[in-house]
């Protein structure tokens, strides 16, 4: 056993000695400013918006970009609470329009100032919160395989019909943003009472809620579900990965939620300048394609669209999305949600 | 203060840091809705007890198949324990595939968790069998018992070391979150669920906390109101055990390997065709590769450390009952316990990953493996009192030797979890340093496919590491 101990000693000694050594001969360890960025992982990943921008941005800048995954929102700010004690980051993507009070709670945030560009008009309307600035957007629907349907649902209504018992994959909105989004978007439409009346009948024709978006979509791509909800941008990865146009996202005549994904500077920041032209970069015509083509969310300024393949996404009604919920109208909210479900 | 007790102590303070961290951290304290907080307890206890009892009965049916397993042994066993690494989101679709239409409620929780636990118990019972009652099992078969009679009796006689071994998948569903959420329907609320709601929604740490802490007194007042002794168990080589073999159980055996492997396995060829479209992505698996099996054996190592320092501390007779009965507080509660503690470099992540996830998983490993052994060597340990062995010289000549193997073999448990783990690796960590984050990155941008591809991966990779724990064991064992 001595020997088992010695030999495991040195096996590590080894392999954190390589590592120090990989670390210290790091030819990119130079004295060049890191501008130091929080996004989500789907941003920061190969197949994310994120190595693009980053390449972009180094080749002017002479700088370096060091990207921090952040996950969700409620780690993102824990990380940002905890960091900052030592200086922490330069700028953070991600929060939706949902986080922000939390946001706002939890640290300061510098003012940006943004050049007039061609805003789409809904997201003109978010412009009024100028520490933070949306780089994309999204539009929440239901996705379903047109094959598997015989009539496309146009309201929450059709979602009763037979066809969807037991159906349908959502996310639970106590742990899930996108979630939280179909609850609010219901109450929006039908009204509070009506909506949770309507609940208790539509309950039977959800099969799951999934702690997250990726629980949820992936019973839908594994065909154990016809419906899901996820974004108007979701069959546009079908189409071109898959080459599958089988996958629409029906349109309610009622309309659509929106969900903005927002850009801040911490009041923390060290590379404040720097942070101020990433966002410039994230703005301009070049970077909102590659935030559209690897995020699959929409542009922020217009005319980006055009010639692409989400020029061909229809233009859903969108609801008015200037009303946002507090935490504690959420948090009674979801407890009324809760009773609901408990009562089942 | 002797230093058993010593070690006892710095043990204890290891599992409850993340507890004394944020409550120090957190100086306000708010209490949770009682009512709800009733609910979720009632949620999660119904569904612990049903999955325990069930995973039992298929557990019980495997090992009777495995017992007339000759041949491969090992390599049926590490099948058998597959399905308690998957994520489970995977155990669903696999769940789901086999069954249509789907039940919800809690005979939906309890038959996902069963069929993931399953195959665990089969091969702990299997082993239990070989260690108990393989020379009794020879006689009977003298004695002319039949094979039903015999199961029987066996049964009565084992009953406590069963009840543990349920205990052990209980306290796992117990703190399940996943899968009670995504299929329990409107009884899919347990106690992690609202613990996790604590913190996303109000960032309301302080109930969490609270949460956290009822959970684990819960379960130690329950344990310590059974008074359950410790399993004895002898180490005798294997016999025979034509009596507890049913030969036709050994199709379950095959039916459970089969349900899980073919589901899981049928979709991997365009799985890695899809991954080797991602571009980058192949260049990343490779340089995350080497460090995610130095931390997986990372974790195996500091594991190693502490059975052995829990063997050394072994007359502490308090902190074997605690550990036994204790609950790890939540993933997200660990993790953000050491972003506190302050991240200043890279090798603090990674020592502070180390020491995160043997505290996640120390717990469950204790009751599997390491409790049952440690408690076979208490008159060995007590005859070395008698004869005036101080504890180092107890540790060194009885305790420790034997068990070493089977510390090795926690190890390379424990070892294989950290490599597919994500859940943890995403709070500590702030890029993708491991196969595990890659998987959940893939997971939420559309390419489930690919994420499978590369779980397939770090479960080949997970055999390897376990084998080379075991490994070791024989070669210091001869």
């Amino acid at each position: 056993m001595r020997h088992f101990l010695v030999f495991m000693f040195l096996v590590f000694a080894g392999l954190f000695g390589a590592l120090f050594l990989k670390n210290s001969r790091d030819p990119n360890k130079d004295s060049r400013p890191i501008l130091k960025i929080y996004a989500s992982s789907s941003f920061i990943k190969q197949w994310g918006p994120g190595p693009w921008l980053k390449e972009k941005f180094e080749s002017t800048c002479d700088c370096k970009v060091e990207y921090n995954d952040a996950a969700d929102s409620v780690l993102l700010m824990q990380k940002l609470k905890s960091e900052n004690r030592g200086g922490g980051a330069d700028l953070v993507l991600g929060f939706d329009q949902y986080d922000l009070e939390m946001a706002q709670k939890g640290i300061e945030w510098k003012p940006i100032k943004i050049e007039s560009l061609n805003f789409y008009e809904p997201v003109r309307a978010t412009l009024s919160r100028t520490h933070f600035i949306p780089y994309d957007w999204g539009v929440l629907a239901f996705l379903v395989r047109q094959s598997e349907v015989k009539e496309l649902p146009k309201s929450f209504d059709d979602l009763l019909m037979p066809e969807f018992a037991g159906q349908i994959s959502l996310q639970d909105p106590r742990t899930s943003s996108p979630g939280l989004q179909f609850l609010l978007w219901l109450i929006s439409v039908k009204g509070e009472e009506e909506a949770f009346q309507f609940l208790k009948k539509f309950n039977a024709q959800v099969k799951s809620y999934g702690a997250n978006w990726s629980m949820s979509y992936g019973l839908f791509q594994k065909n154990q579900v016809k419906s899901t909800l996820s974004w108007v941008t979701s069959p546009v990865f079908h189409l071109l990965e898959e080459k599958n146009s089988d996958i629409v996202a029906v349109e309610f005549k009622e309309g659509h939620p929106i969900q903005f994904e927002y850009v801040g500077i911490p009041a923390t920041c060290k590379n404040c300048d720097l942070a101020e032209k990433f966002v410039k970069l994230l703005l301009s015509k070049e970077g909102q394609k590659v935030i559209m083509e690897k995020n699959f969310m929409f542009p922020v300024i217009q005319g980006v669209r055009d010639g692409t393949v989400f020029e061909s996404i229809p233009n859903y009604k969108l609801m008015d999305m200037n009303v946002i919920p507090t935490i504690a109208e959420r948090e009674r909210i979801l407890k009324k949600w809760t009773q609901l479900r408990r009562a089942e | 203060m002797s230093v058993a007790r010593l070690v006892s102590l710095a043990i204890l303070l290891f599992l409850i840091s993340p507890f004394l961290i944020l409550i120090f951290h957190f100086h306000q304290t708010s209490l949770p809705d009682f009512g709800e907080a009733f609910w979720a307890l009632k949620n999660t206890f119904y569904q612990a007890i049903g999955s325990a009892l069930i995973a039992g009965v298929m557990g019980l049916g495997i090992s009777l198949g495995l017992n007339g397993i000759q041949k491969r042994i090992q390599f049926v066993e590490y099948l058998l324990y597959l399905p308690s690494f998957l994520p489970p989101l995977f155990l669903i679709l696999i769940c789901m595939s086999w069954i249509d239409p789907f039940p919800s409620g809690i005979v939906a929780i309890v038959f996902i968790q069963s069929l993931s636990y399953a195959g665990l118990l089969g091969v702990e019972f299997s082993r239990l069998f070989r260690d108990k009652v393989g020379a009794i099992s020879e006689v009977g078969y003298v004695l002319g018992f039949s094979k039903s009679q015999f199961l029987f009796q066996v049964l009565r006689m084992l009953k406590r070391d069963f009840l543990g071994l349920l205990f052990l998948v209980f306290i796992s569903c117990f703190a399940s979150f996943a899968i009670p959420l995504a299929v329990g329907g409107g009884r899919g609320t347990t106690l992690e669920v609202l613990i996790y709601e604590k913190i996303r929604i109000s960032g309301n740490f302080s109930e969490a906390l609270f949460l956290s802490l009822l959970q684990s007194l819960l379960l130690i007042s329950f344990v310590m109101l059974l008074r359950r002794r410790f399993v004895q168990r002898k180490n005798i080589e294997t016999r025979s055990l034509t009596l507890l073999s049913w030969p036709f159980l050994k199709g379950a055996v095959l039916l459970y390997i089969g349900s899980y492997v073919f589901g899981f396995l049928a979709d991997i060829p365009s799985g890695w065709s899809q991954l080797f479209r991602i571009q980058g992505l192949s260049q990343a698996i490779l340089e995350v590769l080497p460090l995610s099996i130095v931390l997986s054996l990372g974790v195996g190592f500091v594991i190693y450390i502490f059975v052995m320092a829990l063997a050394f501390a072994s007359r502490e007779k308090w902190i074997h009952k605690f550990i036994f009965s204790y609950v790890t507080p939540s993933t997200a509660l660990i993790g953000f316990s050491y972003l506190y503690l302050g991240m200043s470099s890279e090798l603090m992540s990674y020592l502070l990953f180390c020491l995160g996830f043997v505290l996640l998983s120390i717990c469950s490993l204790y009751r599997m493996g390491v409790a049952p052994v440690l408690g076979g060597l208490e008159s060995q340990q007590i005859v070395g009192m008698a004869l005036g062995a101080g504890d180092f010289l107890i540790a060194r000549r009885i305790t420790w030797p034997q068990i070493h193997q089977v510390a090795l073999k926690m190890s390379g448990v424990g070892a294989v979890w950290a490599l597919g783990d994500f859940a943890f690796s995403k709070i500590i960590f702030s890029r993708d340093v491991t196969l595990g984050l890659i998987v959940e990155g893939l997971m939420t941008s559309y390419r489930l496919g690919a994420a499978q591809a590369l779980m397939s991966l770090i479960l080949f990779l997970g055999g390897l590491i376990y084998l080379f724990f075991r490994g070791v064991g024989y070669v210091s064992r001869s």
